[in-house]
């Protein structure tokens, strides 16, 4: 297994479009790193510098203290597993599996230890007869990853291996690259652009945009400390509403709603008394109240069995407001309630920051 | 009996298993390539026979040459029958399917009899040219050339058979064997 570090890592096209600014970060032992972020955020194109697919325009990349950054792709013990799959369609999922193997001239009887272990792991034993075709996209992916897995690489990268599958699928297959990770303890970078993907998966996140880091953090601090506002707005499903409010005189202000500020805020909301700043609140921080400050009018109840997502505007205005009420709710558009605000976030309206 | 498309029934850990049991073991997964290869080597010795066999067709007095007879006919249907047939047994026999090996065989030794049905009379025959005198059908080195691609042809078939079925056996022992070894686990 491998350390990895990426120093400075810029990558300019001969367009002169920069796709990746001054990215840094410190990829530990054994460490599932997943780059989340909007398509064309950079996230792929920083995963392809690292397997050598791109050319680095600057900055270097370390691996086990060895400088890679010109490094040819063979040459720098990875693995990748592509979205699609990338499997020989001739072949059948054993010789897809020990093909690598088999281009390197190993021994016949290692390779098939190697490869029966993979499927083993994989669960991929009854297909190993089977060409691709006959198989399901979670299969395939699966094979993808056993082709991977037998090479024993330092790092695994995964490029958005589950997009191409069904929701139910996407769900099992995603369970099984961890329960791989678990297994294997293996370094690896996985590149998405699906939050859930991001947040059940990874060690630590790294959320990016327009090129630029975000954030780099565990799942936890990504959702709970949100470092700016797009951070905020991308981690969490249904996203996190926002709401433009004024700081005074110990309380935060709009024109349809009021509410105090905790005695735990004030410190750090003290320097922008007067100022405008962004309040966000997860859906799953509101709660509906009789005593509650903001008043909610109905304009959509979706029960998702354990909870309902109730969609409606901030009093009459056309503010817009997502709840994630607890149990089994049945709001009619139209209704009014009260609802208060359990947990808040705070960004600078300039810098979109978190305060 | 393993074969491509087919589900792998039995499965066992090769972890701490010896050489030799890998090396049956990979059989449940790999092809038999040598087989599959003799018997595509053969099915390409016959065609250079059926070349070989007419380059030196001469003028006859009466009929225009030695070959054009009811029999051109038949060799050339047989031989468009044993290039199907010995292709379709090279991915029998590439899939361990014991009959395919069978017909191979059958094959194979049909060619050694081949070499006494046309060559072998046109060794023979005397042909009357039409300006006069006579010639052989077939000269003693042309006999040799086909029956060297016969005769290889017919040995790469068997071959490929013998090896086959050599492994076909081996790989069955070896399926009851992880069957026996898998219901003990």
């Amino acid at each position: 297994m491998a350390e990895l570090s990426l120093q400075h890592l810029d990558k300019i096209y001969d367009n002169k479009v920069q796709a990746v600014f001054d990215f840094n970060m410190d990829v530990k032992d054994g460490e599932l790193i997943v780059l989340v972020g909007p398509s064309g955020c950079g996230k792929s194109t920083t995963l392809r510098m690292v397997a050598g697919l791109e050319d680095i325009s600057r900055g270097h990349l370390i691996m086990d203290g060895k400088d890679i950054t010109q490094t040819p792709p063979k040459d720098r013990d990875m693995a990748m597993v592509f979205q699609s799959y990338a499997l020989y369609g001739h072949m059948t999922v054993y010789e897809n599996m020990a093909f690598s193997l088999t281009l390197r001239k190993e021994n016949p009887n290692v390779i098939h230890k190697k490869v029966m272990a993979a499927a083993e792991i994989l669960g991929l034993v009854p297909q190993l007869n089977k060409k691709p075709s006959q198989l399901s996209g979670g299969q395939r992916q699966r094979v993808a990853m056993g082709r991977s897995i037998v090479r024993s690489p330092k790092l695994f990268l995964f490029d958005e291996p589950l997009s191409n599958l069904d929701a139910k699928l996407r769900g099992s297959t995603r369970r099984e690259i961890l329960l791989l990770h678990k297994r294997l303890s293996a370094t690896m970078m996985y590149v998405t652009h699906d939050q859930t993907e991001a947040l059940t998966l990874a060690d630590r996140i790294v959320c990016m945009s327009m090129g630029h880091v975000q954030q780099i953090g565990t799942p936890l601090e990504l959702y709970d400390s949100p470092a700016n506002l797009f951070v905020a707005g991308f981690i969490g499903l249904p996203p996190m509403n926002v709401f433009d409010v004024r700081v005074s005189d110990g309380k935060l202000v709009n024109d349809v709603f009021s509410t105090a500020i905790l005695p735990e805020e004030k410190a750090k909301l003290a320097p922008y008394e007067g100022k405008e700043i962004t309040l966000g609140v997860r859906p799953e921080n509101i709660e509906p109240h009789e005593d509650g400050d903001i008043p909610m009018s109905v304009n959509l109840n979706e029960n998702l069995g354990m909870n309902t997502l109730v969609h409606g505007h901030v009093g009459n205005s056309s503010v817009r407001m997502t709840g994630k009420f607890k149990g089994w709710c049945d709001y009619k558009p139209g209704d009014g309630l009260y609802v208060r605000f359990v947990k808040r976030h705070f960004f600078d309206k300039e810098t979109t920051n978190a305060i | 009996m393993s074969k491509l498309g087919k589900e792998v029934t039995t499965s066992i850990s090769v972890e701490n298993m010896d050489d030799a049991f890998i090396k049956k073991d990979r059989m449940r997964f790999t092809k038999n390539k040598l087989s599959s290869g003799l018997a595509l080597l053969a099915l390409v010795l016959d065609v250079f026979y059926f070349i070989s066999l007419y380059s030196s067709d001469v003028g006859h007095a009466e009929r225009g040459g030695y070959y054009y007879n009811i029999r051109i006919a038949v060799s050339l249907i047989y031989n468009l029958l044993f290039l199907l047939i010995v292709f379709l047994c090279s991915e029998g026999v590439k899939n361990y399917v014991r009959s395919y090996h069978y017909v191979l065989i059958v094959m194979g030794l049909f060619q050694f009899v081949r070499i006494f049905i046309m060559p072998w009379q046109a060794l023979h025959f005397e042909v009357a040219l039409e300006g006069g005198g006579t010639v052989m059908a077939m000269d003693n080195a042309q006999f040799i050339r086909v029956c060297i691609y016969l005769g290889v042809s017919g040995l790469c078939c068997v071959i490929a058979a013998i090896v086959g079925l050599s492994k076909c056996r081996t790989l069955e022992n070896h399926q009851k064997a992880i069957e026996q070894l898998a219901g003990q686990a």
